[in-house]
């Protein structure tokens, strides 16, 4: 037990007596990428509440348009006649019903 | 308001991450180095690791050791970057180990980083994180993942072989 203990360490020394050091152009290239990836992470987390605020403000205006929208509209004028056309072709015969608002269709004389 | 105490909470987790990060980048930049046989891409592994730390810093449990957390994340871009590419390009030559203090030192080191170098990935990764990354075999349970009978055998394995390798060369 003691002698893989042993081993261990040594392996250990000779292990990490070999040391690299980080280039300072990686430093500065992970340095630059977080930075950008700070501010990619901040725009996304700002973006999504405003977003979502537009949702029922949005909502609103289309509900509010679609009960307006009728009153902003004149009012139509009043129908003056009703004119029911009839046509039989191959007898030459046109028959045309024009319903003004004074005729009373059940008059009696 | 509620805009700029979010904003500061986040500034303050940036900072509490470059924080943490400066005592262990050093070992971290050497496990992956040596996990990935001081290929030309470890750099970029490197900076990967660091960058995805940082987004998912939020993920990480207050209480928890921070090292073993990083370390965890590195594993998974090893374990990417070997998905990637079928073969890594290595450069064991002792010359480019760097300066141990004696040319005998120099040799055993040599042997040493040549054993790994024949290793597989995963027990290279398991030998890194125990020899050089200083964790104990649960923590490297939890990095990698794998059972820690499966780290006890991996270990055994390497140490019978280097102590046949070292003991010829008396250390």
């Amino acid at each position: 037990m003691s002698e893989d203990k042993n081993l261990d360490e040594k392996i250990t020394r000779l292990v990490r007596s070999i040391e690299k050091d980080i280039p300072p152009a990686v430093e500065e290239i992970i340095q630059a990428r977080a930075a950008s990836l700070r501010l990619r992470l901040g725009l996304l987390k700002l973006r999504r509440p405003l977003f979502l605020a537009l949702v029922p403000s949005s909502a609103a205006v289309l509900l509010a348009a679609f009960f307006l929208l009728p009153l902003s509209q004149k009012p139509q004028p009043p129908i003056s006649e009703i004119r029911t056309e009839f046509e039989i072709a191959d007898k030459n015969i046109k028959i045309i019903f024009i319903q003004k608002p004074d005729f009373n269709l059940f008059k009696e004389n | 308001m509620f805009g700029m105490r979010k904003e500061s909470r986040s500034a303050v987790a940036a900072i509490s991450f470059w924080e943490r990060l400066i005592p262990c980048k050093q070992r971290l930049y050497n496990y992956i180095q040596k996990s990935l046989n001081f290929s030309v891409e470890a750099d970029d592994v490197f900076q990967e690791t660091v960058l995805h730390a940082f987004q998912y810093f939020r993920s990480f449990e207050e209480g928890k050791e921070f090292r073993a957390w990083l370390f965890a994340i590195a594993h998974n871009e090893v374990k990417k970057h070997y998905k990637k590419a079928s073969k890594i390009s290595s450069s064991l030559a002792p010359e480019r180990l760097g300066s141990a203090d004696t040319s005998h030192l120099r040799h055993l080191v040599g042997e040493v980083y040549r054993f790994a170098e024949k290793m597989k990935p995963r027990q290279r990764e398991v030998f890194f994180l125990f020899y050089d990354g200083g964790f104990t075999i649960s923590d490297i349970s939890r990095i990698t993942g794998l059972r820690e009978g499966n780290i006890k055998f991996l270990l055994n394995q390497a140490r019978r072989n280097l102590k046949t390798i070292l003991g010829e060369q008396n250390v």
